[in-house]
């Protein structure tokens, strides 16, 4: 109540401060002093900490009061130092003062002493929040105090402390490695950072380094994935203390692999492979070579260890290094005893299952191309046995830990990098996952229980997934499939109910044919028309309704002309979207590009929607970013822009390619006042400059005798092409589209 | 918190494929646009007078 009170104009609730603050200093009531301390953190986490700057310096000393040491009631302290953590963003100003600071700092530091390890452990997690926002004020207590008092925190019995110990030290990594990142891009620019990496981690290595590593060894044998604990947290820090402190890292983990990755307890055969897996993002590929080149086959041998646990982290290790550090996978060498432990992992329990596909979706991914396939790649031989061990995995019938829909994950991703080699498995794999999602169809009818149903749908999705990257992948060599899938399909929209996620992995499936068949698909629309319409009107699911936009814009570049006759109906159904009180905005700027999609299809017939979508067009160019305006909206208006700019863009090639430019000449004002507009926006993104420099382009090659002339000498017109030209991090193909657009420009000025 | 072995796994989210789906529209709209102008500026009288 008092979050909402006291910021209203004349303070609504004057004396509740003045309150508070008397329970804390003149009660003997702990009960009294706890909930106080509770509320006083509560409000000073809540509020904007102008609203109580008077009182801030007596808001502290209450809480710092309650927190001292000389406290002799622990409830008491414990709550004092909760309301410390949330009053932190609060007492900024006084953090800046080096005095107030310091007598801060020590109270947390002596509450980390308490004899009550609830004080211990809020004290910890005060430090843990300090170094979150006052890294840049840390030096001199990491050096008199948190230092030395977190190392002996790591090592606590409790784990409660123990975590909260490790913690800052993770924090510090997290900090440093932004710092760095920092450092790069002000560097990559010829400036100096703003701020600067104390090197906290580094200093501190020879001291954290083994306690980590002695932490991973203290495993929970039945942890459950959603579980935390100090081996967990251990092997988090570890990781971003790698690509913290990058090479230093290496010499002194290495030891500990090589002496415990042999142990007779599992525990420490775990550690040693948790340890070597967490180091292989940071250090420099060199360094890390030669280690992963001995490794590899140890790894590959410890897939059959008879601990889970062991082969859970060993296949997790594996996906690190063909996600990290694939140049070390020699493909003659290591790739066929590497594939069958990963085959046979998939045999294993859930958790051995998920991360298995988990590295055989990162070998695909980086042997394999998406573009356009090579004759054959390093993972032809074992392709077929991959997929087909694959299909076997999902043939199980539960779905803990993710680990069938890891496996249909993985079977889309092995698709997608699939070499021309691997097709006659890809059309073999087409027909039984149409045959199971005919299965899943006819099983639509059966299902009882939400949960159920859940499951269904989540499997239909996989099906759908994989579906779509066998179509992409074939692209012409689909079409003798295609009347087999659209009829899948369709019998798929008829069974699913309104609001389930498959409609929506089944039109991006349908979207995938229209561009493998082209014009073919109209074979098809008259069937489907029905069920995009109701997608279409689909308001309050707007991921759908998206999909179901991008979907027009594909059947019209499939069917150019032909899709005609559906013009009205979409041109309707996509002004009624822009009119929608309930439709969620983002689905907005999907809608504009479509406009210019349908206009590109169907050329000079564009001209009877011409009047109302520029006027649409119009009033989206009107939408601003206030000064105030969150990233949320500026990112929005930015893709309205966006949306607008391939509008025009489509409107403009189209009537062009129509013969009808000229009926564009009453809006050259409009057009030319959103690009100078946008252009003269300082958040204007790279995307946007490219755009606006193809559709300048494309209004000087539609009036080339000059009719529009005038306009092309504008201020901004210059300046873009100019930016077009010079700035190398503009996005690929803005060169191009700016040689081009200086071209055309330049006839259509003479 | 989870698990750090679980924070690795990758299993593609249903919004993620939203996106990666409108990046391709997004794509495939790009390089019609670009199709169009590599015509307008290759015309076919060019390369007949040359």
């Amino acid at each position: 109540i008092g979050a909402i009170e006291l910021p209203q104009d004349n303070n609504q609730w004057p004396d509740l401060m003045k309150i508070l603050l008397e329970n804390v200093t003149s009660t003997d009531n702990s009960h009294l002093k706890i909930a106080t301390l509770t509320a006083i953190g509560y409000i000073c986490e809540s509020i904007d900490p102008i609203i109580l700057a008077p009182q801030s310096g007596a808001i502290l000393t209450a809480v710092v009061s309650g927190a001292k040491k000389e406290e002799p009631n622990q409830d008491v302290r414990k709550a004092a130092v909760d309301a410390l953590y949330n009053s932190l963003e609060f007492i900024r100003d006084n953090f800046e003062r080096e005095g107030e600071r310091n007598y801060i700092m020590q109270i947390v530091c002596e509450a980390t002493q308490s004899s009550d390890v609830n004080v211990q452990v809020a004290a910890f997690e005060c430090l843990v929040r300090i170094m979150q926002i006052y890294y840049d004020k840390m030096r001199f207590y990491m050096e008199k105090a948190l230092f030395g008092l977190t190392v002996l925190g790591m090592k606590n019995d409790d784990e409660r402390v123990a975590l909260q110990a490790v913690e800052f030290w993770s924090t510090v990594c997290d900090e440093e490695i932004e710092l760095a990142n920092e450092a790069l891009e002000a560097s990559e620019v010829g400036e100096t950072p703003d701020r600067l990496s104390h090197n906290f981690a580094k200093a501190a290595l020879p001291e954290i380094l083994p306690v980590l590593l002695w932490l991973l060894t203290k495993q929970d044998e039945d942890a459950d994935e959603d579980d935390w604990n100090v081996s967990m947290a251990a092997g988090t820090c570890l990781s971003l203390l790698a690509q913290c402190v990058e090479d230093a890292i290496v010499a002194p983990v290495i030891p500990f692999v090589e002496s415990h990755i042999r142990n007779a307890d599992w525990r420490y055969r775990e550690a040693a492979i948790m340890a070597f897996g967490s180091i292989l993002e940071g250090p420099d590929h060199r360094l890390l070579a030669n280690l992963v080149n001995q490794a590899l086959p140890v790894l590959i041998d410890m897939m059959k260890d008879n601990s889970a646990q062991v082969k859970d982290t060993t296949a997790w290790t594996l996906g690190r290094v063909s996600d990290l550090l694939i140049e070390c996978i020699k493909p003659d060498d290591h790739l066929q005893s590497l594939v069958s432990a990963l085959v046979l992992g998939l045999r294993d329990s859930p958790r051995i299952v998920s991360n298995c596909c988990w590295a055989l979706m990162s070998l695909s991914d980086q042997f394999g191309s998406r573009e356009t396939p090579s004759p054959t790649y390093s993972l032809s031989p074992y392709f077929e046995g991959i997929i087909s061990a694959l299909m076997e995995t999902t043939e199980r019938s539960t779905n803990e830990s993710n680990s069938r829909t890891s496996a249909y994950e993985c079977i889309s991703t092995l698709v997608q990098g699939a070499a021309l080699d691997c097709f006659p498995t890809i059309q073999k794999l087409t027909v039984t996952i149409l045959d199971r999602l005919d299965v899943t169809i006819q099983a639509a009818n059966q299902i009882v229980g939400s949960d159920e149903r859940l499951a269904h749908s989540e499997l239909q999705s996989n099906l759908c997934n994989v579906l779509t990257s066998i179509i992409r992948k074939l692209k012409k060599e689909v079409i003798p499939f295609a009347d087999r899938i659209m009829t899948t399909l369709l019998s798929l929209f008829t069974s699913a109910t309104k609001h389930s996620t498959t409609l929506e992995d089944g039109f991006l499936a349908v979207g995938a044919i229209t561009t493998a068949v082209e014009a073919d698909f109209v074979r098809y629309l008259d069937a489907f028309a029905p069920f995009l319409y109701a997608a279409l009107a689909n308001h309050e699911e707007y991921a759908l309704c998206s999909i179901a936009v991008g979907l027009i814009g594909d059947i019209c570049r499939a069917l150019q002309e032909a899709s005609l006759p559906y013009c009205d109906t979409f041109m309707n159904m996509l002004l009624q979207m822009l009119q929608s009180p309930i439709l969620n905005r983002n689905t907005k700027p999907a809608v504009l590009s479509c406009f210019g999609d349908i206009a590109l299809a169907i050329g000079g017939k564009f001209e009877v929607y011409l009047e109302v979508v520029m006027m649409v067009l119009a009033q989206a160019s009107t939408m601003r970013t206030a000064k105030d305006a969150n990233y949320e909206m500026i990112d929005y208006v930015m893709a309205l822009r966006e949306g607008i700019l391939e509008a025009y863009v489509g409107i403009v090639q189209g009537l062009k390619s129509g013969e009808k430019a000229e009926l564009l000449l009453r809006y050259i004002e409009q057009i030319f006042g959103f690009l100078g507009m946008t252009w003269n926006d300082p958040d204007r993104s790279e995307i946007i400059v490219r755009s606006m420099i193809g559709l300048i382009g494309d209004l000087a090659e539609a009036f080339q005798n000059g009719q529009i002339k005038q306009w092309f000498g504008v201020e901004f017109v210059g300046a873009a092409l100019k930016e077009g030209r010079t700035n190398r991090s503009l996005p690929n193909g803005t060169r191009e589209v700016t040689r081009w657009a200086k071209e055309m420009v330049k006839l259509a000025s003479q | 918190k989870t698990s750090p072995l679980q924070i690795k796994g990758k299993v593609e989210t249903q919004e993620e494929r939203r996106k990666r789906a409108l990046e391709e529209q997004k794509k495939r709209r790009r390089d019609l646009n670009t199709h169009a102008r590599n015509l307008a500026l290759f015309k076919p009288e060019d390369f007949s007078s040359e």
